[in-house]
């Protein structure tokens, strides 16, 4: 036999002697330990289905882990991740989501043919678009970094909100531009403009790439983007304009089947204007009214799919309502309700649109009517009203809760747009 | 009652059975974890450690007749993981079990364990794995392979590398001189 052979074949005998002592004295404590471990259902334990060579050679990990390490590890790790959450949170830009409250951003607006931005508190004026051109009606998209203007004769122009990268988005003149407004996104135009003498729905990319015509069948004004995503288009057929609107309908943004919300009652002698969306896109408000003698336009809610037409409340000596718009938070609409069938006793009303009452009437000292304010808009933190009468150059603000109304330090020839910011 | 039978039973709840089969391995398995962890603090946690695990798990184990070897594996795994996570706290040597333990040859002895246990300190905790597996434990190297999770070459060389460092320590020249076959050749 060889010595290797030899001290192989004592080596068991050689490592009892030097490791195998007594009983260890923590046998009682590890069968205590293991009277009070609960055995695992045999269904649940891998090596019922699984290789026990395979199970037995993952690492146990009953007790005395290694927390302090595990501590330390984790604390970096979330240390780590916090920085790179504020790198990256950072250096974007917080942005307030398309629809409902806000906070209070800047309000744009023009004079002088160039177009403004305003800080409402103190009233701190900057020209964001300074031409030889005559620009207006400046409209905030609905994350508050871009702005869209006309600029004469009939072209719609986009800028960044510091005045940068201006980008023409109508490739030619439109004759007569009745709205415009951004999608949800920010990276679409919706413009309600007459295309070869016909009222036409014109969907604009705001990097001025293309421009495409909605095709929904017919002459169409007063196109909105549905609530939250834009994913479908509000319209009226604008076929007799003589009177005002008979119908209201729907169609995808993309075109394709126009499905109506209200067809037409110019047989009955009753015709439509100013729909507007719920920010949450559920309800549509809209203006009736009949050729009888005087204004008699009322105030409409009904839901998206056509259904739960309802007027809202009038107070009895009221003669008419026209709605405007609707609260951030879909709880008001504003309206301009008055009290002859002239526009002399006109008034400024937020109406809550549950209809519960008949609102909060706002005290206004100037003539204010009902063709000449083209818009007013809720503050995006719902806490005041802008707006501009034909009566006056200055923009007007007024406080949907005390009722009161005060006029603002700046000129404006067009209709309000406040930024939104992310609260 | 034989072991299948106690382990039949533990399978089933019994943990008196379970004390049975303990009280008939833990000598051992002691004794392996501190060969493989040269501290016998860590030897009895990872001891502790197996010994839950295997109780934990034993309702699992398809076939009695491989719960040696299934508890022995439990063991060596959990004395290399806790080896891994205190890899930097200082190794104690202790030599304890020697001292309890009558030994009929004591000068010569004591001084070839002493060379052993030092060549086994100068080993790697990986090595002593195989070791203790294969010489202390009984078990076949292809399943020291298999347990340890490694190839059966990687064992067979790991096992030859201890060798090789243990005969050196234990002075394998005394062997040497008895191996010798009259007439000088060699076996």
């Amino acid at each position: 036999m060889t010595s290797d052979r030899r001290f192989e074949q004592d080596l068991p005998s050689l490592l009892e002697d030097l490791y195998i002592g007594p009983m260890p004295t923590y046998r009682d404590y590890v069968l205590h330990q293991t009277a009070r471990t609960r055995q695992r259902p045999a269904w649940s334990i891998p090596g019922r289905w699984l290789p026990m060579d395979d199970i037995a050679r993952q690492p146990v990990l009953v007790p005395r882990l290694p927390w302090r390490t595990i501590g330390l590890g984790l604390a970096l790790l979330a240390l780590l991740v916090g920085m790179i959450a504020a790198l990256v949170v950072g250096g974007r830009p917080h942005l307030p989501a398309p629809f409902g409250l806000a906070r209070n951003g800047l309000v744009a607006y023009a004079s002088g043919g160039d177009i403004y931005t305003v800080d409402p508190v103190t009233g701190n004026s900057t020209a964001i678009v300074r031409s030889p051109e005559t620009d207006s009606n400046p409209r905030w998209s609905r994350d508050g970094t871009q702005l869209a203007f006309e600029r004469n004769p009939g072209l719609v122009y986009v800028v960044r909100s510091d005045g940068s990268a201006l980008t023409r988005v109508t490739p030619e003149p439109l004759s007569t531009i009745d709205s415009y407004a951004f999608s949800p996104d920010g990276k679409e135009i919706l413009i309600s403009a007459s295309v070869a003498g016909v009222p036409s729905i014109l969907v604009a990319a705001t990097d001025g790439s293309q421009i495409r015509q909605l095709d929904v069948a017919m002459p169409a004004t007063n196109a909105t983007w549905r609530p939250p995503n834009g994913s479908e288009v509000l319209f009226m057929d604008a076929r007799d304009e003589s009177n005002g609107y008979g119908s209201i309908h729907v169609v995808s943004a993309t075109g394709g089947t126009v499905r109506t919300i209200l067809p037409s009652a110019e047989a009955a002698g009753r015709y439509r204007g100013h729909p507007a969306w719920s920010p949450d896109g559920s309800l549509i408000s809209y203006g009736e009214w009949t050729h009888a003698p005087g204004n008699n336009v009322q105030t409409h809610v009904i839901a998206a799919d056509g259904t739960g037409d309802r007027t809202l409340p009038i107070p009895p000596t009221a003669v008419w309502q026209a709605p405007y718009g609707w609260s951030n938070d879909g709880s008001r609409l504003f309206a301009i309700r008055g009290y002859t069938g002239g526009v002399d006793q006109a008034r400024p009303v937020a109406i809550p649109v549950e209809g519960s009452g008949f609102g909060i009437e706002i005290q206004y000292p100037g003539a204010i009517d009902t063709a000449g304010v083209s818009a007013w808009e809720w503050a995006p933190d719902d806490s005041s009203i802008l707006g501009k009468p034909t009566s006056a150059a200055s923009q007007v603000l007024l406080d949907p809760v005390a009722g009161t109304s005060r006029t603002l330090p700046w000129t404006s020839i067009s209709q309000p747009s406040w930024q939104r910011l992310a609260p | 009652m034989d072991q299948r039978g106690l382990i039949e039973r533990a399978r089933r709840g019994d943990h008196d059975a379970f004390a049975v089969l303990v009280d008939g391995a833990l000598r051992r398995l002691d004794a392996a974890a501190r060969l493989i962890l040269r501290d016998p603090h860590l030897a009895q946690d990872a001891v502790q450690e197996g010994l839950i695990r295997a109780w934990r798990d034993l309702p699992g184990l398809r076939d009695p007749d491989r719960f040696d070897a299934w508890l022995h594996r439990l063991i060596v795994n959990a004395c290399l993981d806790l080896g891994r996570r205190r890899r930097r706290r200082p190794i104690e040597v202790e030599l304890s079990p020697i001292d309890s333990v009558t030994v009929p040859d004591h000068s010569n002895a004591f001084a070839e364990r002493d060379l052993l246990d030092a060549a086994l300190r100068r080993l790697d905790p990986g090595h002593r794995a195989v070791v203790a597996l294969h010489y202390l434990l009984g078990m076949p190297l292809p399943e020291v392979a298999a347990s340890l999770g490694i190839p059966y070459g990687t064992a067979k060389s790991r096992l030859h590398y201890a060798l090789t460092a243990m005969r050196t320590g234990a002075q394998v020249g005394a062997y040497e001189a008895a191996a010798t076959i009259p007439g000088g050749q060699p076996a």
